[in-house]
């Protein structure tokens, strides 16, 4: 019942107003079942009560398909490359946390510093014409006269924090990466007089894809991702250890990571594939990996940055191992070697990798060799900080260093038949 | 009266469905009669146990946990109903929450777990510096501790053995296992639910006596409470000490932590010039058994 307006009137303040109204309007009625209009023309609708039973309703399809942007995305399963059990993916963008040690223990690598005997031998005995101004010509023509003009990020100094840099414009980071290292590998082309084999025996490669796997105790680790150049040759690396060094890493034990995994740092997912392509699918008669060329656009540590380059160049190696083989091999007849120069903007960093075995599943036996060379600084640059005076208005570029191209040189002439001739004769010459 | 309008319209269509219905009614009730006394802050706030209908994607997995930063959007001290809930807050850099574990307890099955801290960070949303914690193939963020530094191990616990330890800066225990006069942090209220007492920095508790199932800590504001044994803390003061003794340089820069001006100086009662001092308040006790508050009831509304 409503109380109104009428309810406090006079005739309502009588009891027999309130007897009568209460008599009229004090009930309440059931509304009757609204039938929607589709469904009056069928004789017998059931009722159903919602609290014991569920409605069987006819499942309706839209005459014109959905739009794409509604469409539902896959759930995992139904991904193309689904397996049941998990993997640990490596990818380009995985950070080691403990870096180098860390991926040591994942490859089962004894760590040496510096360049392996047969490579250190060749630092310092290839030259080129001119190469002090043609290597100053290579950065400057990375970092000043290269024609994109983009909007950069925005900048900030930790010298003085609260400044306000007005937007920049020039050349992106990746873009001087890419044309210095382009460069490099051009200025390291011309050396092809004196040893044709560096144009003949060579195919190089750009943004190569790589995929391998592995069991890492019982566990499958595999490898995805892009490099920027791969250096491929006819015929595979020399060993950098001998088979004395490799037999003495018996011994050898392998650092720890309690209470850590070391394979806290990888992804653990469930679509993934068992191949293993190292740059190219098919056969090809230059199908050895040389050295694989990789940049560094992150802010990551040197440690960090060089233990992603072992773990690309043993990923290479794998791949290589098995294609030769097959795929259940565990210690190899002989071992697989791949380079790989690790570069950012003005630094380059060299690892070697040496693949003895493929049995990971111990800690025991033989194992396999790595060598970092870290932060050849070929040049340095000091951005613009204005509030300096009129001599920091502009980027410094200062303290060149060559050493670290003779020892691209060295690596990229690695495995030529002429550059070790020279040497063997040199060597003899000498002696004599 | 709404129940049987509702029962009728289910009946009538066979179509909608709603569990438990009496729960409507209450819901129906309380907004209707008593809305205005549910004030935001005040005791009579609206049962939890209301209808909620959440559209939920299966594809996102909303409980999974990552280092990654979150998306935080600035509130402006206002509440989900609109209204001003927090006086002062506004503007301000932009920030990103990380994700913080604050529950230190040991492996499932009862084992101390070791963990081994990776980083010590720096943290928008909270006064006090975070730690990067690792063991096996997970990491997570916690609360550290004033001594805490990279490359320490730490361990966990939340079972009793019976036996006193010694306590170990950074290490979490069951208060009932400490000594009297430690000093702890990131305390719980009720045990199991995770550290809520004392975790600005430089702040902590202190253990006051022990009873047989129960322990007295006294709070960082010096009120006592009392807890039960199984409530899990951490050994020493949280990091960041002497942040609030910090001279924050300029009114810009208290603008620039999203604080708005404030007028007046605050100064504490302390009983001069005939000011009234109150006796000591007593001591809040948290019900072992049952945590206040009910979890919330999903109803789903089918057709």
């Amino acid at each position: 019942m409503r109380f109104s307006v009428v309810c406090f009137s006079k005739p309502a303040r009588t009891r027999l107003f309130w007897y009568q109204l209460w008599k009229r309007e004090g009930i309440y009625k059931e509304p009757l079942p609204q039938i929607p209009n589709h469904m009056r023309k069928q004789k017998e609708i059931p009722i159903i009560d919602p609290l014991k039973e569920e409605a069987v309703k006819e499942e309706w399809k839209p005459p014109v398909p959905d739009d794409l942007q509604f469409k539902q995305a896959p759930t995992v399963k139904e991904y193309p490359n689904y397996n049941e059990n998990p993997a640990y993916i490596y990818i380009r963008s995985c950070r080691l946390t403990e870096g180098m040690k860390q991926a040591c223990i994942l490859t089962k690598s004894v760590q040496c510093e510096g360049f392996p005997q047969p490579i250190q031998s060749l630092i310092g005995k290839i030259h080129i014409d001119n190469e002090e101004k043609l290597l100053q010509r290579c950065i400057m023509q990375s970092q000043v006269w290269d024609s994109t003009h983009v909007k950069l990020p925005k900048r900030g100094d930790l010298e003085n924090v609260g400044f306000k840099f007005t937007r920049e414009y020039g050349i992106p980071r990746a873009r001087r990466m890419d044309v210095f290292v382009q460069g490099l590998m051009r200025l390291c082309q011309l050396t092809s007089l004196q040893y044709p084999s560096v144009l003949t025996d060579r195919y190089i490669v750009s943004d190569s894809y790589l995929t391998s796997n592995y069991l890492f105790k019982e566990k499958r680790v595999s490898f995805e991702g892009k490099c920027k150049y791969l250096v491929l040759s006819d015929r595979p690396m020399l060993r950098f250890a001998d088979v004395d060094q490799v037999e003495e890493s018996k011994e050898h034990e392998l650092p720890d990571m309690y209470p850590i995994s070391p394979l806290i740092s990888l992804q653990k997912r469930h679509d993934y594939t068992l191949q293993n392509i190292a740059g190219l699918e098919k056969d090809f008669t230059h199908s050895h990996p040389h050295t694989i060329f990789l940049m560094n656009t992150n802010f990551w540590t040197e440690s960090q940055r060089q233990a992603s380059a072992m773990m690309f160049a043993f990923g290479h190696a794998v791949a290589s191992a098995k294609n030769l083989y097959g795929e259940d091999v565990k210690v190899l007849p002989e071992p697989v070697c791949v380079q790989c120069v690790n570069a950012s903007e003005t630094t380059l960093n060299f690892t070697f990798f040496q693949l003895n075995t493929l049995d990971l599943s111990n800690s025991d036996g033989i194992k396999n060799f790595v060598w970092f060379d870290t932060s050849n600084h070929l040049f340095q640059y000091q951005l613009r900080q204005p509030w300096k005076g009129p001599d920091y208005l502009s980027t410094i570029y200062h303290s060149f260093n060559p050493e670290g191209f003779h020892k691209l040189l060295a690596v990229f002439l690695a495995n030529t038949p002429e550059a070790y001739d020279q040497n063997n004769d040199k060597i003899e010459a000498v002696s004599q | 009266m709404a129940a049987s309008m509702i029962n009728n319209l289910v009946k009538s269509f066979g179509l909608l469905k709603i569990e438990n219905p009496c729960v409507v009614t209450q819901r129906f009730k309380a907004y209707g009669s008593k809305f205005k006394q549910y004030k935001r802050g005040s005791r009579l706030t609206p049962p939890t146990s209301t209808i909620s209908v959440r559209y939920v994607n299966p594809q996102v997995k909303i409980k999974k946990y990552s280092l990654h930063p979150v998306r935080l959007h600035k509130t402006g001290g206002r509440g989900p109903d609109g209204a001003i809930a927090v006086h002062g807050h506004g503007g301000g850099h932009k920030q990103r929450l990380r994700q913080i574990d604050f529950k230190r307890h040991g492996k499932e099955d009862g084992s101390t777990l070791v963990e081994k801290v990776l980083a010590v960070r720096y943290d928008p949303c909270r006064t006090a510096d975070i730690a990067v914690v690792a063991c096996g193939e997970k990491a997570r963020y916690i609360l550290a501790s004033e001594n805490m530094k990279a490359g320490d191990l730490i361990e966990s616990t939340n079972k009793l053995s019976g036996v006193i330890v010694k306590p170990v800066d950074g290490n979490a225990y069951p208060v009932g296992a400490l000594p009297i006069g430690t000093i702890v942090h990131n305390i719980e209220r009720y045990a199991g639910l995770g550290g809520r007492v004392s975790r600005a920095a430089g702040s902590c508790g202190q253990i006051i006596r022990q009873l047989p199932e129960q322990s007295i800590i006294a709070m960082p504001s010096k009120r006592e409470m009392v807890i039960s044994v199984n409530c899990v803390a951490t050994v020493g003061r949280v990091s960041n000490v002497g942040q609030a003794k910090k001279p924050i340089g300029s009114a810009g820069r208290n603008r620039w932590f999203g604080k708005r001006p404030n007028s007046g100086y605050y100064q504490k009662k302390d009983g001069y010039h005939g000011r009234k001092i109150n006796p000591p308040k007593k001591p809040i006790e948290y019900d072992i058994k049952k945590p206040r508050g009910k979890p919330s009831a999903v109803y789903r509304l089918t057709f």
